[in-house]
């Protein structure tokens, strides 16, 4: 076949890759916010004092564990889509067994060790986003409302502000998770799951047609 | 004496085709286990016919490209279509019906193209009487007067052959469908560009490209410049290559987002599937180019062989 063919056949594959992340990657994302709330929602009051200890502990765990599912999950689609495309077995342009191994899915995708992927590991507080100036002083006053005037309000009060604050923490919690899943279109460089997948399907994508020539 | 042409017809593949080892991919049809071109799905006049009586374009866009056909009146005689020819349904004959753009080389007649540039300037016409109407690019490329240029380059392509000295119309012509080509690519890029994007324009815009390539692949068989042919469907596929290279389909999908938040990823896999048609079919040329220069037919014997078909709406040029 003549080179316009494949590489037509394989920018099919990465666009429709690209679709089928974006797409499912916004269908699934509420799976883990889920998660994060109940979370939060079992936290006790005086876990406000130490939130980032909170997140650290609990949520962080969940959050890293469905994250790498999801990259594996996806990884495995990529693999197998891509090998379909690039092994149709033509005498100029197939990919041998080694040739795979060496530049194509198996390599990006078996090799790399997880935790060295850039949305896995540690929490992103971009801005201090997370965690804005948590401290001891702060949340007892938070969850009374605004300070010393409403010190005489009663237990309804209370129970208000500190809804009030865990529904700030929980806003905060679910922003910060959908931007590492999913990235965001105006910071490009931040590091997510999404933005890893199109990485390496763009890196696929780029080597397969550079061989096509 | 013209050199034969070695079709075969459709129905001699339809047992390779059912049980998967031969599939169609644009316009070819190709060994699902080598990956090797088995034929060119090539379209003739009859498949125009069929359609012209019935045909009409969609305003919406919806399905006036390459969507199913879901006019009534042309369905039923798809259908009656399908039942003369056997199986075809399997080859997505309804949707490779539903377009003008060409299996192969367009066998569409003039009259047909001018109806679908028709429907491509009622879609100007529809964005530009909306309240906030074209964006400056849009207007600065002044995309009416080029589908007037492309309208009347067509007519004149059409009666060249009452000319004493047709080729200088057709060498002018095919210049002309070439500037056509990248204007309405360059439209593309500008719908795409705009904060809404209009999907019912884009496609229009996405169909219009395909048609200007195509009739020009068509005047340079008529030319029998059947290598600047495989050229030219080259340079066709490059432009249409950077075009998605830059719209994948989350791109597309994101670009929706505040026209359609609701259904942008199922309209933008809908026209990424048109998109990829369009490269697909622009992918096969160059080869099927080359495989009519191989036989030693001139281009414009292909182009009467297929014309002059009075039985089948297809045929398969075999690759070997």
């Amino acid at each position: 076949m003549t080179q316009e063919i494949f590489r037509a056949e394989v920018i099919d594959w990465w666009s429709a890759e690209r679709g089928r992340i974006a797409a499912e990657l916004e269908e699934r994302l509420p799976l883990l916010l889920v998660k994060a709330r109940a979370k939060i929602e079992q936290m006790p009051m005086s876990a406000y004092v130490w939130r980032e200890e909170y997140y650290r502990t609990e949520i962080e765990p969940e959050a890293v564990q469905w994250i790498e599912a999801e990259y594996r999950r996806f990884s495995a689609g990529i693999d197998s889509s891509f090998s379909a495309v690039v092994e149709t077995g033509d005498d100029r342009h197939s990919w041998s067994g080694s040739d795979y191994a060496a530049v194509g899915a198996a390599a990006a995708f078996s090799v790399a060790p997880l935790a060295a992927l850039p949305f896995v590991g540690g929490v992103i507080t971009t801005g201090g986003l997370l965690f804005p100036a948590a401290s001891i002083a702060v949340v007892p006053a938070a969850i009374v409302g605004a300070g010393a005037v409403a010190l005489g309000y009663g237990p309804s009060m209370r129970s208000w502000a500190a809804g009030k604050l865990q529904e700030g923490f929980l806003q905060n919690v679910e922003d910060d998770l959908r931007l590492r899943v999913l990235g965001d279109a105006e910071q490009p460089d931040l590091p997510s799951l999404k933005g890893t997948l199109f990485s390496e399907l763009d890196g696929l994508l780029a080597k397969r047609l550079e061989e096509l020539g | 004496m013209p050199v034969a042409i070695p079709f075969a017809i459709p129905a001699e593949h339809m047992l390779n085709f059912a049980t998967g080892g031969v599939q169609r991919y644009g316009a070819i049809l190709k060994d699902t286990t080598t990956g090797k071109i088995v034929g060119h799905v090539q379209e003739t006049g009859l498949l125009g016919d069929l359609l012209q009586t019935g045909l009409s374009f969609d305003p919406t866009g919806a399905t006036g490209l390459i969507g199913v056909v879901q006019n009534a009146q042309i369905s039923s005689k798809l259908t009656a279509l399908q039942q003369t020819v056997g199986t075809l349904q399997s080859l997505q004959l309804v949707n490779i019906a539903s377009s003008v753009a060409g299996i192969g080389v367009t066998a569409a007649s003039t009259a047909m193209i001018l109806h679908r540039l028709d429907g491509i300037g009622g879609q100007i016409n529809r964005v530009e009487a909306k309240m906030d109407g074209f964006p400056d690019r849009l207007r600065e490329l002044g995309l009416r007067d080029v589908l007037t240029g492309i309208r009347t380059t067509l007519e004149r392509l059409d009666n060249a052959a009452n000319r004493l000295d047709p080729e200088p119309v057709v060498r002018n012509a095919e210049e002309k469908l070439h500037y056509g080509f990248d204007k309405l690519l360059d439209g593309v890029q500008a719908v795409l560009a705009m904060p809404k994007v209009d999907t019912g324009l884009l496609r229009s815009l996405l169909a219009g490209v395909s048609l200007c390539g195509a009739a020009q692949i068509k005047a340079l068989f008529w030319l029998n410049e059947l290598a600047e042919a495989e050229q030219q469907a080259k340079r066709q596929f490059q432009k249409i290559e950077a075009l998605s290279l830059r719209f994948p389909q989350d791109v597309l999908a994101h670009k929706l987002m505040s026209a359609d938040p609701g259904d942008a990823f199922a309209t933008a896999a809908a026209l990424s599937d048109d998109m990829a048609e369009i490269r697909a079919r622009v992918a096969a040329l160059p080869a099927l180019s080359n495989r009519v220069a191989g036989l030693g037919v001139h281009g414009r014997d292909y182009l009467e062989r297929l014309s002059q078909e009075e039985e089948q709406p297809l045929l398969i040029l075999p690759a070997h």
